[in-house]
């Protein structure tokens, strides 16, 4: 017999990762896929009611996908009401399940999902989100990101991309989609596959890995090249090598969210901050932002701060000076 | 004055855990007492302490009230079923919707009508069950439905307000309440005079039915789920803050008057709140497990006692029976305290 004795208080959050994607880039199969490989895990799902055909799973819910703009002290964001809805229904099903799966329509907009699971303090109290993995379809997403925001958009909100379709394309044009795919969002992982075949542990679990990966950008991998297609949603990464100012650095991004957070998609950074001896790491979506301590620094460790923007009309020389004024 | 100060009451009665969380409670007519769980479970628990345990959907139980007969209990799960339990535990499905959450439901007695939200459309249902009339003309998913004192009209709480029904032709003419912003729960006051709704922002909102004119009370640390009113006088007492907070409607209504706070002092949020059928008392349940009675007092300073410690679990059911003898207290950990007061003794 066990001694162990259950704490409800304790109790973990629920991992959420959501699933975006043109309609016909493979959102389904991959859906699919993740249900039916051995891993052990059960999942809860929600899709969107225009969901084209079966999900092979034992907790399917409809969800609605109704957006509304929350007021938020002097902040507006939008949200997706059903999900606050259906997950606190959800949760009343204690230990049925591991984790969820959120499957969007096509022409969604990220943001509102994402904001959800910083707005709401239920949510927040029960689930977290793990990663927003974007699939694409290798052969039409450049046509897609001519025509419309909203490619660009889930392609600058992912996580994981799949560059899906990947059989169809050659390889020259493959390494030229995925050039242009880290131009909107370099912290992306990008993987290339056919019929969204990819085990299911690069797509679940990905929240230790996802900020680590921001330390492995380099500032100047922006080329001049990076500005050939003119897209509408880019990126700036920023580095300092001093220490940063808490509260130099709370002040300036909470301005600059404030005032341009409606064309700043995403934001995230790692920071060293001046007397702490843990990493700072920070994220943003819109005008929200959250910080926490990461993991220490290692003793004989060189320390950096870096950051990422991902965002419309971005000033990267305005940027750099701002982040630059807050080093200690 | 803190609870502490003012004492802590033992009433004897039952103390017993499920498996699940517990999702709501409600008493009959009779004194059978209902518990949905987590599991799709409902217990019926008699006065002796005898329990019956009916596998009434598959999945989450996620709401529970009476039945217009007052004898009976319908519930609707995430198995996208309304079911009705009859006090003898049997069981009859009313409606069933592959999907969908069924966690809005509302009765009137007087009314003699059920209705039930899917999504956008709210259905009326009968007492033979046969869907009366339904209507998907509300702007968003319908989060919470309350049939006026009367029963004759039922208010449907959406993104961007409140669509007004009248029972006998739903569907044909509405009327709008309209506030921006998402409304989470509904209710009518005690004399029909005012809809009141809870919101996402933490605040609640309400109209004055006859001129639409707006009210809105803000503060609030959480959302304020859970309110009841006591009839006389009209007052609304509300979840959501570190006590219980009351606005008196008598009146002018409680527009530019301070709310009556009760039951300070435990520094947790209020997650249930549960009116006496007789007294001018309130049940209190707290996010730490606590419950609390508190006289609802205006004019003096207000006594409280606790009945139930903390457990670490959240509050997520209370029900007093309809002679106010006993109270019903259930946690989302599953721990379910029914307490007699005829029989309680002060420490």
């Amino acid at each position: 017999m066990s001694a162990t004795v259950q704490t409800p208080t304790t109790r973990p959050q629920i991992p959420v990762t959501v699933l975006t994607g043109y309609l016909g880039a493979g959102k389904t199969t991959l859906l699919n896929r993740l249900l039916t490989e051995e891993h052990g895990k059960r999942y809860a799902v929600i899709v969107n009611e225009f969901g084209e055909i079966g999900i092979d799973n034992e907790l399917v819910v409809d969800a609605d996908e109704e957006v509304f703009e929350m007021n938020n002290g002097c902040i507006c964001c939008t949200v997706r009401g059903d999900l606050i809805r259906i997950i606190g229904n959800l949760l009343k099903r204690k230990g049925t399940f591991d984790a969820i799966l959120i499957e969007t329509t096509g022409l969604a907009d990220p943001a509102p999902v994402a904001q959800t699971f910083f707005v709401d303090e239920e949510v927040r109290a029960v689930a977290k989100l793990d990663s927003i993995v974007t699939v694409v379809d290798a052969k039409n997403v450049v046509a897609r990101l001519n025509d419309s925001h909203e490619a660009a958009e889930q392609i600058a909100f992912a996580d994981v991309i799949l560059l899906n379709k990947a059989d169809l394309v050659p390889a020259a044009e493959l390494v030229a989609l995925e050039t242009r795919l880290r131009t909107i969002n370099p912290t992306a992982i990008i993987h290339r596959t056919e019929r969204c075949m990819i085990s299911p542990t690069e797509i679940l679990d990905r929240r230790a890995f996802d900020l680590d990966r921001i330390l492995a950008i380099e500032p100047d991998f922006l080329g001049e090249d990076a500005h050939e297609h003119d897209d509408a949603v880019t990126s700036v990464a920023l580095r300092e090598t001093q220490p940063i100012d808490v509260n130099r650095f709370n002040q300036w991004i909470g301005t600059l969210l404030r005032e341009k957070g409606l064309s700043i998609l995403r934001s995230k950074g790692i920071l060293d901050l001046k007397g702490s001896p843990n990493r700072f790491i920070f994220q943003g979506v819109h005008m929200l932002m959250e910080g926490d301590d990461g993991k220490p620094w290692g003793q004989d460790e060189a320390r950096d701060s870096k950051l990422v923007f991902i965002g419309r009309d971005l000033d990267a020389v305005e940027l750099k000076a701002g982040f630059a004024a807050c080093v200690a | 004055m803190s609870l502490a100060e003012t004492g802590v009451l033992t009433p004897p009665g039952i103390e017993t855990v499920v498996d699940a969380g517990i999702t709501g409670a409600v008493f009959s007519q009779s004194g059978l007492l209902a518990v949905s769980l987590g599991d799709g479970g409902v217990q019926l628990i008699d006065p002796a302490g005898g329990v019956q345990t009916v596998p009434a959907h598959d999945g989450a139980v996620l709401c529970l009230v009476l039945d217009i007969d007052g004898r009976s209990f319908l519930t609707g799960g995430d198995d996208g079923r309304l079911v009705r339990t009859t006090e003898d535990a049997g069981t009859s499905e009313i409606m069933r919707t592959p999907g969908r959450q069924i966690d809005v439901v509302a009765v009137s007695r007087l009314g003699k009508a059920r209705a039930v939200a899917v999504g956008r459309e709210v259905r009326l249902i009968d007492g033979s069950g046969n869907v009366r009339a339904s209507s998907s003309d509300h702007p968003s998913t319908v989060s919470a439905l309350a049939f006026n004192p009367k029963g004759k009209r039922l208010a449907a709480a959406h993104y961007g307000g409140v669509t007004l029904w009248w029972s006998a032709t739903l569907g044909q003419t509405p009327s709008r309440l309209t506030w921006r912003g998402s409304h989470i729960g509904v209710s009518w006051s005690p004399d029909g005079t005012h809809v009141m709704t809870a919101m996402q922002e933490r605040e609640l909102h309400g109209w004055r039915v006859a001129d639409g004119s707006d009210l809105a009370m803000r503060g609030y640390a959480a959302k304020a789920r859970s309110v009841d009113w006591l009839a006389k006088p009209p007052t609304l007492v509300t979840s959501g803050a570190d006590c219980v907070v009351a606005w008196p409607f008598s009146g002018s209504g409680p527009q530019g008057k301070p709310p009556i706070e009760v039951g300070q002092g435990i520094g947790q949020l209020v997650t249930q709140v549960a009116i006496h059928p007789v007294r001018p008392l309130v049940a209190a349940g707290f996010d730490d497990g606590r419950v609390a009675i508190c006289e609802l007092t205006a004019d003096r300073e207000s006594r409280a006692i606790r009945v139930r410690a903390a457990d670490g679990s959240k509050v997520s059911a209370l029900a007093w029976s309809q002679d106010g003898a006993r109270l019903a207290a259930g946690t989302d950990s599953g721990a379910l305290s029914i307490f007699d007061l005829t029989k309680a003794s002060s420490q």
